[in-house]
């Protein structure tokens, strides 16, 4: 086989280089965090969709129904070898819940608190933590396999802890089995209404999530016409003269 | 004091207070303050009170106590096991029976399978003696039925094969059922049943009739096999009778005595001689006489 030349060496090492920008890290509208304008400016539904993966019960947080390597990284920061840094693999997070907010302050300020609450899970309170779980014989965290139910359940159990802790009233859960939510004495009635996504298909999971932000996002626009047409009649009874 | 000293003071005066944001009028803390103060909640577990689940759906009968479920799994005490079912008991039993046995055994066995993997997990094989002993009595049950079966079919296909040895064996089979005593004659009935189905194709049970496939020659055959068989003894019981009924005229008059016991079948026989109704049919006439006959009985029963 003959040398080869230095600009086939050159043109080899630019194409790794080129092939490594194309690596695809997930989808691309769930990368970085989203404020309340980039929410709106998405055309997004004020909602925090909860994923939750199948081989190891670890529930990943995401603002828009898809998700990215970057919130992998992002929100399981101390892996081990009892809680890994799961796989971005799209087979296996399901969805778990749609929480669907009253507007875009609350669904970012949920994001951020779930966020919040997972660090200080891992990294900040992590005996605590640990003190919650369920164990084995062993002293470890209770699994089957790799599966280890109790990181689903502390998701649900921080999903009602942001929502009492900011009070976001008007906020609806739909979840995907109902089973998951236990029981009612850990959600206040006042400020949450739970209810079931319709049953679909793994393959069509992203089609669902799609209608759903649709739905919700008509349902949002219609609550702000309502609110502006209010705020436009009341401005207009202060600008009437008084008759004496 | 520097200038970068001075920002990172003001940095941390400002985390330190609370952040409060204002939605729809309201102002609110958005925000967790501290996470070294905040009080982590236990995790909230599943719970079925959710949702009903309704008492006759098929998976339950993956569970030994159907819809009343407590526990996934069994122990060894409330397991109603037995020995397993002989061979003997098992030729007695009719293909019905053996059936209906199958898929009994067949449920007792997933509901094993189940409950082994929820003990020992789903990537272990069975490590539970007892469990094992239990399926292995079943998958006994299993192989016997089986093998009876096949002992049956085995019989009938014999049966086929024996070409000028079958009306020897019939001949000495009627031999022995016109001398039998009341005691035996029952369990010659029995057997005169299996022959039936085994020299004629005629089924055991009306239900399983085929009226285009099962009514041919043999059929016609059969039914004056069994009619002479059964008059024969009859004569030899009642010599009296012989002379005043006289011989079986073709199909018409044979017929009964498969449908009916051999008191009624000698009766209806009677009724029909009565009447001039009892005349021999073509040979063409036979099977379509058999067909529309066999079905309005048929029919009748099942009313």
């Amino acid at each position: 086989m003959p040398p080869k030349l230095s600009s086939e060496k050159r043109m080899r090492k630019f194409l790794i280089e080129h092939l490594k920008t194309r690596r695809i890290f997930g989808a691309r509208i769930a990368e970085g965090e989203k404020t309340v304008k980039e929410l709106a400016r998405l055309n997004m539904a004020p909602q925090v969709f909860l994923f939750k993966n199948l081989f190891s019960g670890q529930v990943l947080y995401s603002q828009v129904p898809a998700y990215h390597q970057q919130q992998i990284d992002e929100q399981f920061l101390r892996p081990n070898w009892q809680n890994r840094k799961p796989s971005r693999r799209n087979d296996y997070w399901r969805i778990m819940c749609v929480a669907t907010f009253d507007n875009y302050e609350y669904a970012v300020a949920a994001y951020k608190g779930l966020v919040d609450l997972r660090k200080t899970r891992d990294v900040v309170q992590k005996d605590v933590a640990q003190s919650l779980r369920r164990k084995n014989d062993d002293g470890n965290i209770w699994f089957q396999g790799q599966y280890r139910p109790t990181y689903t359940q502390e998701a649900v159990a921080d999903l009602a802890h942001v929502i009492d802790e900011f009070e976001l009233e008007n906020t609806k859960l739909t979840w995907e089995n109902e089973w998951r939510r236990g029981e009612d004495k850990f959600w206040r009635n006042d400020l949450i209404e739970h209810d079931t996504l319709p049953p679909f298909n793994a393959k069509l999971q992203t089609a669902m999530l799609d209608e759903l932000r649709i739905k919700a996002l008509e349902e949002f626009g219609k609550l702000r016409e309502q609110e502006e047409s209010k705020n436009t009649e009341q401005i207009q009874q202060s600008e009437q003269p008084v008759i004496a | 004091m520097s200038i970068r000293t001075s920002s990172r003071l003001f940095s941390s005066t400002i985390s330190r207070s609370k952040p409060v944001s204002i939605v729809n009028g309201k102002s609110k803390p958005l925000k967790f303050t501290d996470l070294k103060t905040i009080k982590l909640r236990e995790p909230i577990i599943p719970t079925k009170k959710n949702f009903d689940v309704s008492s006759e759906h098929p998976l339950w009968q993956f569970f030994a106590n159907g819809s009343n479920t407590t526990e996934s799994t069994r122990s060894f005490n409330d397991m109603s096991h037995g020995r397993e079912w002989s061979l003997a008991e098992l030729r007695r039993k009719s293909f019905e029976d053996l059936h209906k046995l199958w898929y009994i055994v067949l449920k007792e066995r997933n509901v094993l399978a189940r409950e082994a993997v929820a003990v020992n997990g789903p990537y272990e094989r069975s490590r539970n003696a007892q469990f094992d002993a239990v399926d292995q009595k079943l998958l006994n049950t299993h192989k016997r039925i089986k093998e009876v079966l096949l002992e049956r079919q085995v019989a009938y296909e014999r049966v086929q094969t024996l070409g000028d040895k079958q009306q020897e064996y019939l001949n000495d089979f009627a031999e022995r059922y016109i001398n039998s005593s009341n005691d035996d004659i029952s369990l010659f009935n029995e057997k005169l049943v299996r022959l039936q189905y085994a020299f004629f194709g005629i089924q055991p049970s009306l239900d399983d009739y085929d009226l285009k496939e099962d009514i041919n020659v043999k059929f016609v055959e059969g039914i004056n096999y069994i009619a002479n068989l059964k008059i024969s003894r009859y004569f030899k019981q009642n010599p009296e009778a012989k002379e005043s009924f006289g011989e079986l005229n073709g199909v018409k008059e044979e017929l009964p005595f498969l449908l009916y016991d051999i008191d009624t079948a000698i009766q209806q026989v009677k009724d029909l001689r009565a009447s001039n109704e009892s005349i021999k049919l073509d040979k063409i006439d036979v099977l379509p006489y058999l067909k529309s006959t066999i079905s309005t009985f048929i029919e009748n029963e099942q009313q």
